[in-house]
């Protein structure tokens, strides 16, 4: 595979916003409850996660830069309006909570610095994210707020610098049980899956490549992208678990509010720093993932009942598609205002993404094959085994999240 | 390549009829519920997680309390993580009060108050900036942490008896 230097550029572009945009709250939230309280038994989840990103990441931009099409109003296409309802209404439900949750994680890290209670903070975090997406285009919300986003990087330094057993470490990327209390281990194994495979990535990837105008001459530049961006961000993610094993388990600090979250990379790093190094973190994090879910849900929406729809569009060339994430911004500030507890909020939603997880992947197996779409560039052997693994894993997490919810939740 | 395929009609499936349908749903309900009621603890396990909330905010509070002394955090969230962990301290010792537990944590019951009383103390200092008071208190907390992560272990112990 030859890159142009050009492409070699925008490789280069899209692993630095991967890694800036890998986090967000649910990833933060799940990683640092497992840290907490089973150390690194998790990180093997993480992995997990990442790999089935990979993949669906890689195969929603292939699919984007081949057809020209994003994936929901392909799926709209080939499976029906019927389909696009059911599955629409699911995502729209499991959508608003993950941006209330993002919104939340904003208020929080505003919470952290200011000592005004969350609740407050809900309403202008919402109209920020608003005005970024009512006065930006797409390419400078993706890839500033993204860039920003490498100030998590952070949570590897603080990592690093805690020298965790690298046995224990190791062992912990094996998959294992959760001894004891096996129940809570699996929800919060559910939870990261549900944080780290959310449905809105793919659709806000495709979308994208869309909206940058990608073909086929991306199809190297995106699969870098998916496979270094992704899998070195999921080292964020890791750096998050390792300092909350490192800080929280000795301690017996079980993780239950963000406030306690803040501590990790606070007592990891010298004087002051940590702390507000947290709050940049959780803030620009959950800034980048409020946009790119607040645009996911807008995107599903317009491509599927045909409206107009484009970040980079004036708002008023695509009013209802505006008015969609308006809507969503809107609705999912109130659970903050209310002063719904915001870590609570997150691992439910994070665990129902895991539910809504079949209906989301399942689609990918039929068009990903799809000739007319796809010509040369269908799915190999490989890719489909992986869909379909993904697809029954999907299915287990869809069944055991509820039951464990009631368990171990 | 742009496509433009036509939308499909999705195939029609039968569809229970109404009032089967709402039987269905009561079902799925009585279910759910039924699932709830057997998620409720038992009391020995509810005494048990009350316990470990009380260690794992008592060690928070701790942690919150010498990050300020160390001034690593501001006042600001130091004061409203304290007040936080006095609330959900003096929460896990209302949710032991009123319920049976086991004799071993009713003997406590004393020590387990304490970490509440302490976390306002260490929130009233830190807010008049008296940084001897914090430390002392601080001193106080660390010995209460201990004698209240021996009996949680004990509790823990005995829970994973068969």
């Amino acid at each position: 595979m030859k890159l142009s230097p050009r492409q070699l550029v925008e490789v280069a572009l899209g692993v630095l916003t991967s890694v800036g945009g890998y986090l967000d709250v649910g990833a933060v939230a799940t990683s640092a409850q497992a840290g907490a309280e089973f150390g690194f038994r998790h990180l093997w989840v993480l992995w997990l996660g990442t790999l089935v990103v990979v993949f669906l990441v890689e195969m929603a931009g292939r699919f984007a830069a081949v057809s020209g099409h994003p994936l929901r109003a392909a799926m709209r296409e080939r499976l029906g309006f019927n389909f696009f309802v059911a599955t629409s209404t699911a995502e729209l439900v499991v959508g608003v909570l993950v941006l209330a949750s993002e919104i939340g994680g904003i208020a929080l890290a505003l919470q952290l610095v200011t000592g005004v209670s969350y609740r407050w903070w809900a309403l202008p975090a919402g109209l920020l994210v608003w005005a970024l997406l009512w006065n930006g285009t797409f390419g400078v919300l993706e890839k500033g707020v993204a860039l920003l986003g490498l100030v998590t990087l952070g949570f590897v330094f603080a990592a690093v610098r805690l020298h965790p057993p690298l046995g224990e470490v190791a062992r912990g990327l094996i998959p294992g049980g959760g001894g004891h209390d096996a129940a809570h281990y699996w929800f919060i194994a559910v939870a990261i899956l549900g944080a780290l495979i959310s449905p809105y990535l793919f659709w806000f990837y495709s979308s994208g490549a869309v909206e940058d105008g990608w073909g086929e001459d991306h199809v190297s530049t995106n699969r870098m992208v998916a496979v270094v961006g992704m899998g070195f961000g999921s080292v964020v993610a890791a750096g998050v678990l390792i300092v909350a094993a490192m800080v929280f388990l000795p301690r017996s600090i079980v993780v239950d509010d963000y406030a306690q979250v803040a501590l990790g990379l606070t007592t990891a790093l010298e004087g002051s720093r940590g702390f507000y190094l947290f709050a940049a973190s959780l803030g620009i994090a959950c800034l980048g993932a409020a946009l790119e879910a607040a645009l996911a849900i807008a995107y599903v929406f317009a491509q599927g009942l045909g409206w107009n729809w484009g970040e980079s569009l004036r708002p008023r060339r695509a009013a209802r598609f505006t008015l969609t994430y308006t809507a969503a911004l809107l609705v999912a500030v109130v659970p903050m205002t209310l002063g719904v507890d915001p870590l609570a909020l997150t691992v439910f939603s994070m665990a129902l993404t895991a539910v809504v997880l079949p209906i989301t992947i399942f689609p990918f197996l039929m068009l990903m094959n799809d000739e007319r779409y796809l010509g040369r560039h269908r799915n190999g052997k490989l890719s489909n085994a992986v869909v379909i693994g993904v697809i029954a894993l999907a299915f287990v997490l869809a069944l055991v999240t509820i039951p464990l919810q009631l368990a171990g939740g | 390549m742009r496509i433009a395929a036509r939308p499909r009609r999705s195939t029609a499936v039968s569809t229970p009829p109404r009032p089967q349908r709402r039987a269905l749903a009561a079902r799925a309900v009585l279910l759910a519920l039924a699932l709830s009621a057997c998620s409720e603890p038992p009391p020995a396990e509810r005494a048990a997680d009350a316990v470990e909330s009380i260690r794992s905010w008592t060690a928070t509070v701790r942690l919150a309390a010498e990050s300020w002394l160390q001034a690593k955090t501001p006042a600001a969230y130091t004061r409203l993580t304290l007040r936080k962990g006095k609330q959900t301290l003096g929460d896990a010792v209302e949710t032991l009060e009123a319920g049976p537990v086991p004799p071993e944590v009713e003997a406590n019951l004393g020590m387990l108050r304490a970490p509440a009383a302490s976390a306002r103390r260490l929130a009233e200092a830190a807010e008049r900036g008296d940084r001897g008071a914090v430390r002392r208190e601080l001193a106080a907390l660390a010995a209460v942490e201990a004698r209240i992560r021996a009996l949680d272990e004990r509790l823990a112990a005995a829970e994973a008896k068969p």
